[in-house]
């Protein structure tokens, strides 16, 4: 028992498991390769990568509003430059590159002139979409050259060709977050800011890569889904910075940043994946599946402040009350932005 | 806070810190503004175009007043578009169900504050981030709303509230007046009431909140309760404006310009400071910007661009402005 206690992210492992196998039961066609290929391309991949993105940046404690934007407009200039005729290689680059420069944006604007994440994405967010809906003009984009499509259609060995892409950037990312001293660095700037910075940690070099990584994860997804779908409008992706955030907290990310693996992220995109598939099976419209999955993040994070685990643990280790979510909520974020840097000012309480 | 600059002896700063006053960029920004688009397109400044944009601000007021009060306890919600839609939709489904329209609209509210206060209790009770409560809220309130009153546009609600839109004093709707009437409520509640000082105690600090012996979840579940209130009434506005709309999708979007216009009013983020004021300067800056582009005849498909943008240097500019009045104040 101790030593299942120990595994990361147990109880979302029981959850999926639970959740596939009333699933399967139901509808046995769940687990049909088709459908578990259906499932990879629609649910799977692109969600899992702006997650990853995301879940990097709240593990630095910051949190991404624009990642939807950023998918919307790198679909429309990667449509725009298709249109005029751009070879694949070029779509792929100049795309990735946009959502590389939107992320640098981002992450400039965060460390340099300190805004709060959570305001910084929020703008852009607005802006990204907006400068799509500008481009675009009303437009949509159908026209790609077809090993451009292959990206998205196409089978490579046994598998669609996207899973293979996202398989590989997520491992590598997964293993770097693991080994490296980089991973170290975004662990220790989301667990505490300050202390990060006074051991040598580079934390502006730290913050600004999770938003250059998340900008260019969102543009990897971008490229995946116009291929996949053969079209580009400037809706696409809305509601993916709301569906990044639940995946990336039911995966176990914490939003007051220093904890979560991108294991128990992808487990988190797996989760909602097979719940969405078992649904769709069930012929639930998609809105209506968002109960489930709503339902499944409160029960999950319920169960992380169970009364049943509390008194488990009390019972062997007797130790102090730790300090509530709450009492963390205002000091962790403001640490986490850099807000605590600077001397608390001295009539914040005495507002009008 | 800018008062301890203003305070401080620092007289050639003091200018500065006037000008770098929050309420006054704002106020300067809105007036700038004003003054530019005037001399460009002088229709802008007409009782009628203004009552245009009072008229097109009042909905997205009303919630901001809410999504206002949250932000000042601390937390933040974003199930407040959704909550919207919840009384619109119970409201007209009570109306055509025959029931008088007072009633309706008190069940609409009343079922819209429950949820508000689900929301309280899950941030206060539970424990959990505000944030992520009302991600799920947002998700299940949605869920629901589709899974029970989906399919054909509900109707019916406007003969009701359509008076909310009709012009009385001055060409203004009682919907605007509404809207103002319930600011100046809330400024009042914030200002003159142990409630509104509670908010900004556990919003500026939440553990000394608590030590002093303020009853912190109570006051957390109010206000998501309030917010809730708030956004139901701005539902009622939307079933008398629209005669025939998918109700269901009332409210969609709102979580994101409600928080964007309480910030673009200089609206600490982080909880604990900011106007009413403010927020309905945010809010009436925001649709000025959009009326503005119309009358200047900019393309409709880069307003959103545009208001992004806005956003964006709006929160940059106060929050280093908030870092020079620091150090001026320090020094």
């Amino acid at each position: 028992m101790n030593s299942l206690r120990k595994i990361p992210q147990l109880r979302l492992l029981i959850i999926f498991m639970l959740v596939v196998a009333v699933c399967a039961v139901l509808e046995p066609v769940l687990l049909s390769g088709e459908n578990i290929q259906s499932a990879l391309t629609t649910y799977i991949v692109e969600i899992a990568l702006v997650t990853v993105g995301q879940a990097l940046v709240m593990i630095t404690g910051g949190i991404d509003l624009s990642v939807a934007g950023v998918l919307a407009v790198v679909g429309i200039c990667v449509g725009t430059l298709s249109a005029a005729g751009m070879p694949t290689y070029v779509l792929v680059l100049a795309g990735l590159g946009i959502g590389l420069f939107c992320g640098a944006f981002n992450g400039l604007v965060v460390t340099r002139l300190g805004v709060p994440p959570i305001m910084v994405t929020l703008a852009t967010g607005i802006l990204f979409r907006g400068i799509a809906e500008g481009l675009a003009n009303g437009k949509y984009f159908i026209e790609y050259p077809s090993d451009f499509v292959q990206l998205g259609q196409g089978t490579w060995w046994i598998l669609p060709a996207q899973v293979w892409i996202a398989a590989v950037v997520i491992l590598i990312l997964g293993i770097g977050m693991r080994t490296t001293r980089y991973g170290r660095w975004i662990y220790a700037t989301g667990a505490n800011l300050r202390a990060a910075r006074l051991s040598g940690v580079p934390v502006h070099a730290a913050r600004i890569s999770v938003y250059v990584l998340s900008g260019t994860l969102s543009a990897l997804a971008a490229i995946v889904m116009s291929a996949r779908l053969n079209s580009a409008a400037p809706d696409m992706g809305v509601g993916l910075e709301l569906a990044s955030i639940t995946a990336a907290v039911l995966g176990g990310v914490s939003v007051f940043g220093g904890t979560g693996s991108l294991f128990g992220v992808l487990l988190g995109v797996v989760t909602i994946a097979a719940l969405r598939s078992g649904l769709t099976l069930r012929d639930v419209a998609a809105d209506i599946q968002n109960i489930g999955i709503a339902a499944l993040l409160l029960i999950v994070l319920l169960l992380d402040r169970a009364p049943l685990l509390t008194t488990l643990r009390a019972r062997r280790s007797p130790r102090p009350e730790p300090p509530t979510k709450e009492e963390h909520e205002l000091g962790a974020i403001a640490v986490a932005d850099g807000v605590a840097d600077t001397p608390p000012l001295p009539d914040r309480a005495a507002h009008p | 806070m800018t008062d301890t600059a203003v305070r401080d002896k620092a007289p050639r700063k003091q200018a500065f810190a006037v000008l770098f006053n929050r309420d006054n960029t704002l106020l300067g920004v809105l007036i700038v503004f004003v003054a530019l688009v005037t001399v460009i397109q002088p229709r802008f400044l007409q009782w009628g175009n203004i009552v245009l944009i009072l008229a097109s601000a009042a909905i997205l007021g009303v919630v901001a007043l809410g999504e206002f009060l949250v932000i000042i306890s601390g937390a933040v919600d974003i199930s407040i578009g959704a909550i919207v839609a919840v009384s619109a939709v119970i409201t007209s489904v009570a109306i055509q169900a025959g029931i008088p329209a007072v009633w309706s609209a008190v069940i609409g509210v009343f079922a819209s504050a429950a949820l508000g206060w689900l929301n309280g209790i899950l941030v206060a009770v539970a424990g959990l981030p505000s944030v992520v409560v009302t991600l799920a809220t947002l998700g299940l309130i949605r869920g629901l709303l589709s899974l029970f009153f989906s399919s054909a546009p509900l109707t019916g609600g406007q003969e009701s509230f359509g008076w909310l839109w009709t012009p009385r004093v001055l060409d203004l709707p009682p919907a605007v007046l509404l809207f103002a009437g319930l600011a100046l409520l809330v400024g009042g509640l914030l200002r003159w009431t142990q409630l509104g000082r509670n908010i900004f105690a556990v919003g500026s600090n939440e553990s000394a909140a608590r030590i002093a012996g303020v009853p912190v979840r109570r006051i957390r579940v109010l206000t998501f309760a309030i917010a809730a209130v708030l956004a139901s009434i701005a539902g009622l506005l939307i079933v008398g404006q629209q005669s025939m709309i998918q109700l269901g999708q009332a409210g969609s979007g709102f979580e994101f310009l409600a928080i964007g216009a309480v910030v673009l009013g200089g609206v600490d983020i982080f909880g604990g400071s900011g106007k009413v004021r403010g927020a309905v300067i945010g809010v009436l800056l925001l649709y000025s910007i959009y009326n503005a582009m119309v009358l200047a005849g900019i393309d409709a498909a880069w307003q959103d661009a545009v208001v992004g943008l806005l956003i964006l240097v709006a929160v940059i500019i106060d929050t280093n402005r908030a870092r020079f009045s620091r150090r001026s104040g320090r020094r």
